[in-house]
């Protein structure tokens, strides 16, 4: 390697060491702001805390982050089946049903992707009130698995497009019928591409706020993103309880990163990166 | 095979059908064992947003906005012995913060899930909810329970009285006096609390001059600067404008007191006299910086007092009225504030349940509980035992119930769109806007408004 | 059950759920939009009043949709700068001069906040741009730069932009990944060739580079620019449009006329407006997913 070539690649180090830091400083600020006391907090930002005593993620937990996990979990989990799964059939349909409306339904389907959710909020809060699901579980949940259909669609086609159609054959001359060869031969086949669109949709029901703040109300359906944002009108001046919260609430997502880098990857890519 | 098409079918069945059913995600196959949990927790949840009342028992839905943790646990205590007195009826209690009340309310009003008790503010936060319907006329409760409607404080249950019916109870009200940490202003020497505007001035500039913030300024939410303007606007503009303006019969916001009062505050911004980072400062880090000893002075609702008494002690702290301004063509000796009130919902299944419970809070028992726990100042003619209130607040009780009037919330008494410009300026004051330029656009968006109403 | 039959079945268990709810709460809501627009009504009274399209007049009129669309293209713009241009350039230098185990390291790492909810991270910076509380003006403190400290959200004249690069922060490192995916196929031997012919690295990039990755290029402009212009929770979550207004987005507008202001058509009529806008840049987006040809391959099979 020439010298040039190594100042070079010394400088683009440096670069991104310090880029790091960048992201990463202000995430462990948090984790570690969220061990002060308030006093502690107000004193000086540099500071550490004068003792790890996890007392205002104890009270974040219980009080406001804990509940909330277990309803962003059951939307989260619910969610996700259902659209991988809805959008499976549905691309599974579109390719290998012989239909005349096959291609109107890719269409439709597809087009769903240019719609974006936030313009509808008004009408879908109005269609909820109307069949009384508004600030139910099932009418959050319905708008959350709609609105990534589209997508899911088009991942789980792009990818089951290109199967080979002779295992199924092999498989209906099995006698499996068509439900049998969906479940039990294509749906296992598309494990890469499920765990791609899961993990998508998972992202985007785990982190949303804007359907959750204006389809529920109250403590009973609250997700993550929700509560964190009442702490702040309802822990008054605690800001080491509210960062401790903060916290909590993006550890989740993040240990879900780590672990499932790949497919959070891919699935970024499968919405750019085509054609 | 057979099972997976029976239930790849009730999932489209399912699916067609959820959004009348009000059910579903029951046909879910991988997911199987996890999902039928889920799904009883799913029919639970919309079992109770419609559910009728089963036999006997009545369940009354209650908002209100007093979430934090000591007047949460108030209500739970006061439920608590309410329902253990009347069997028969069950209270499902909801609290929302300041800000998300004023949304959340209007959201629930319009879905099948709406409360049978709400709270709001005075003023046009109780018309609006009048004009649409949303709220019961409860003159006649009233009237055959001459012994309730008696107990109130006259003032406060006017409040609740449009077009000659009464649409809700008072709950508390609050009123405004400037509270100071008595640590700082000696330090600053100063001996004798204001009463001029002139005064005020010049301790504040006593008090930069030590070293400290004169006063402490929280306007992230700007109903802050606006709880001055409520104050300043009856002090400098005469009353019968005030009463022509506001009701938007003169949509024209063209009295130069208006404009003076606003840029009194500007002034106490520009001249450093509020933290310079009023805008992002929350009102809450307000309070501390005065709890704290690092700001003077803050200019507080009442049922805060307590707040001040156990971080500062009995001798730490004092309060006074927001100074007069010398000259100025308003009312002086105006409190400042509003009643909490409480609505019953038109829509309520449960009318005489609702009631039973409001006669409960605003009983003597509830009232001087709340006087005594909260420090919130009672909306009845309830006595109370000085001994058992905070510091100071039976003497502003005594004070409020001889003022000559009341100034109530500005962002309350005014149509809301109105309000919000105004609050808009209440933030801008502090930055490139003055006075006459937030009139000029509360003034705009009034006539607009009033034209959009005819 | 006659093989027909079955067949019909299965084409309904199938493609049923996902039309009708793609139908019903995808494209109906939009429909609904244009008609709730031309009434006056309130979220809790069933009355409306038609009004006809006078919501659409003040659309033009309303100084206020013009500092919201202001406030989105300066975060497009901003957007387009730092995500697409920025992190281009540096998924760029960590493919080509950098150590490829070290690259990988820090490509997952500045991800990381990309995947935490909008809400904790704007909160988190609501706290750090905090002049009694946040490490912001410390820093620029402890750096010797004190005199630029300042009260970031709370001055209208810094709040927009303070909130935009919380946003370049939270997905400069997305945007790097994707760009580093659409490098990573550009052929090596191509670069060869350039070398060969003595171009520059800066030529190499500019003329080889560039060209070859033209359409994830175009690909991440387009969902840079619709991301721009549905912002929402950042701003609710740390102003609430203000101060004063002043970080008002057609989104946070919507949702205070609606909720706020009690006028939901005229929110609706906003929501129309956002609609239109993302709709034309979705278009163009879906234009480069190559859809005519896909839906030519998908009429085949």
């Amino acid at each position: 390697m020439s010298m040039a070539t190594r100042t070079k690649r010394g400088i683009i180090h440096l670069i991104m060491t310090a880029y790091m830091i960048i992201i990463v400083f202000p995430l462990l600020w948090m984790l570690i702001s969220g061990f002060k006391s308030n006093s502690e907090i107000f004193g000086s930002p540099w500071s550490f805390p004068s003792s790890l005593n996890p007392k205002n993620y104890i009270y974040a937990w219980q009080t406001y982050i804990q509940r909330a996990t277990l309803n962003s979990l059951f939307f989260t989990i619910l969610g996700t089946v259902l659209t991988v799964l809805i959008a499976g059939m549905a691309a599974y349909a579109v390719i290998r049903f012989r239909l005349k409306s096959s291609y109107i339904i890719f269409l439709f389907i597809l087009s769903g992707m240019m719609l974006a959710p936030q313009c509808s909020l008004i009408p879908i809060y109005k269609m909820l009130g109307i069949t009384h699901l508004y600030n139910t579980r099932i009418g959050l949940l319905l708008p959350y698995v709609a609105y990534r259909i589209p997508f899911s669609f088009f991942m789980m086609w792009s990818f089951m497009v290109t199967l080979p159609i002779e295992v199924e054959e092999a498989a209906t001359i099995d006698g499996c019928s068509v439900f049998g060869t969906f479940f039990r031969v294509v749906m296992p086949m598309c494990k890469p591409a499920i765990a791609t669109t899961a993990v998508m949709c998972a992202r985007f029901i785990w982190n949303d706020f804007a359907f959750a703040l204006v389809f529920t109300e109250g403590k009973a359906l609250q997700t993550v993103p929700l509560s964190i944002f009442s702490m702040r009108s309802t822990s008054q001046t605690d800001w080491g309880v509210l960062l401790g919260g903060l916290t909590l609430a993006a550890l989740p997502m993040v240990i879900m990163y780590i672990v499932l880098q790949k497919y959070f990857v891919s699935g970024a890519n499968s919405g750019a990166v085509k054609g | 095979m057979k099972k997976y098409r029976w239930l790849a079918l009730c999932l489209a069945v399912v699916m067609c059908f959820g959004m009348l059913a009000g059910c579903g995600g029951s046909g879910d196959a991988p997911a199987e064992t996890e999902a039928a949990g889920e799904t009883e927790a799913a029919a639970e949840g919309g079992d109770e947003a419609a559910a009728p009342a089963s036999g006997d028992q009545v369940t009354i839905k209650f908002v209100h906005k007093f979430p934090e943790e000591n007047r949460m646990k108030f209500f739970e205590e006061v439920v608590a012995n309410f329902e253990a007195a009347n069997p028969n009826i069950k209270i499902e209690m909801t609290a929302y913060g300041d800000e998300e009340i004023k949304d959340k309310t209007r959201v629930l009003l319009g879905s099948a899930d709406a409360p049978d008790i709400y709270f709001t503010w005075s003023g046009e936060r109780i018309t609006q909810y009048v004009d649409t319907g949303n709220t019961l006329d409860i003159s006649s409760y009233l009237e055959e329970d001459s012994a309730w409607k008696d107990s109130f404080n006259p003032v406060m249950l006017e409040a609740c009285n449009k077009n000659g019916s009464y649409w809700c109870v008072p709950w508390d009200y609050s009123s405004k006096e400037m509270v100071y940490n008595k640590a700082v202003f000696e330090a600053a020497g100063i001996t004798e609390v204001p009463t001029t505007w002139a005064q005020l001035l010049e301790d504040c500039e006593k008090i930069k001059a030590a070293g400290y913030v004169p006063i402490a300024m929280g306007n992230q939410y700007p109903w802050v600067v606006c709880h001055y303007l409520t104050s300043l606007n009856d002090k400098m503009v005469p009353k019968d404008v005030i009463a022509k303006n506001y009701s938007l019969e003169d949509p024209n916001f063209t009295d130069p007191g208006y404009a003076q009062a606003m840029d009194l505050v500007k002034e106490l911004y520009d001249k450093e006299y509020f933290n310079q980072d009023a805008n992002s400062a929350t009102w809450e880090m307000s309070q501390s910086m005065v709890q704290e000893g690092k700001a003077g002075m803050i200019y507080e609702e009442v049922q805060n007092l307590v707040n001040y008494n156990s971080a500062l002690g009995e001798e730490g702290w004092g309060y006074f009225d927001l100074p007069e301004v010398e000259g100025a063509a308003g009312e002086t000796g105006y409190i400042t504030g509003g009643p909490d009130v409480f609505m019953v919902n038109s829509a309520s299944a449960h009318p005489d349940e609702a009631i039973t419970f409001l006669k409960y809070i605003t009983s003597d028992e509830v009232q001087s509980k709340m006087a005594y726990e909260l420090g919130f100042l009672p909306a009845t003619k309830v006595e109370l035992d000085p001994a058992q209130c905070c510091p100071g607040i039976v003497d502003i009780i005594e004070k409020n119930l001889n003022a000559p009037g009341m100034s109530e919330w500005l962002d309350c008494v005014l149509n809301q769109t109105v309000s919000e410009t105004w609050l808009e300026g209440c933030q801008t004051i502090f930055a490139d806007d003055d006075g006459a330029a937030v009139m000029e656009k509360v003034t705009a968006t009034a006539v607009e408004v009033k034209e959009d109403m005819e | 059950m006659s093989a027909l039959k079955r067949n019909r079945m299965a084409v309904l268990v199938f493609l049923a759920p996902a039309v009708i709810l793609v139908g019903l709460l995808v494209f109906f809501p939009v429909l609904l939009n244009i008609y709730y627009s031309l009434f006056k009504w309130t979220a809790y009274s069933a009355d409306m009043k038609f009004v006809g399209l006078k919501y659409y007049q003040k659309l033009f009129s309303d100084p206020k949709i013009a500092l919201s669309i202001k406030n989105n293209v300066m975060y497009a713009v901003v957007s387009l700068i730092f995500q697409t241009g920025l992190g281009l350039i540096i998924a760029h230098l960590f493919v080509t001069f950098a150590n490829t185990k070290y690259a990988a390291i820090t490509r997952v790492v500045i991800f990381i906040p990309a995947v935490i909810s909008l809400t904790a991270i704007g909160l988190l910076w609501v706290i750090a741009y905090n002049p009694s509380l946040g490490f912001v003006n410390a820093i620029l403190e402890a750096a010797g730069l004190g005199r630029f400290a300042h009260d970031w959200l709370g001055d209208a004249n810094t709040a927009m932009m303070s909130i935009i690069m919380v946003s370049q922060w939270q997905y400069i490192g997305e945007m790097v990944m994707l760009y580093t995916v659409g490098l990573q196929a550009v052929p090596t031997d191509i670069y060869e060739a350039a070398t060969i012919d003595g171009a520059s690295n800066w030529q190499t990039f500019l003329h080889v580079t560039v060209p070859m990755i033209r359409s994830t290029i175009l690909m991440n402009m387009t969902i840079t620019i619709i991301g721009a212009f549905m912002v929402f929770d950042e701003v609710y979550v740390m102003t609430s449009g203000g101060p004063g207004g002043a970080t008002e987005t057609l989104a946070t507008l919507m949702y205070e006329t609606g909720f706020r202001k009690d006028n939901m058509g005229y929110a609706s009529a906003i929501g129309v407006l956002l609609f239109l806008i993302t709709f034309a840049f979705s278009f163009i987006q879906m234009r480069l997913y190559n859809v005519n040809e896909m839906m030519g391959r998908s009429k085949e099979s």
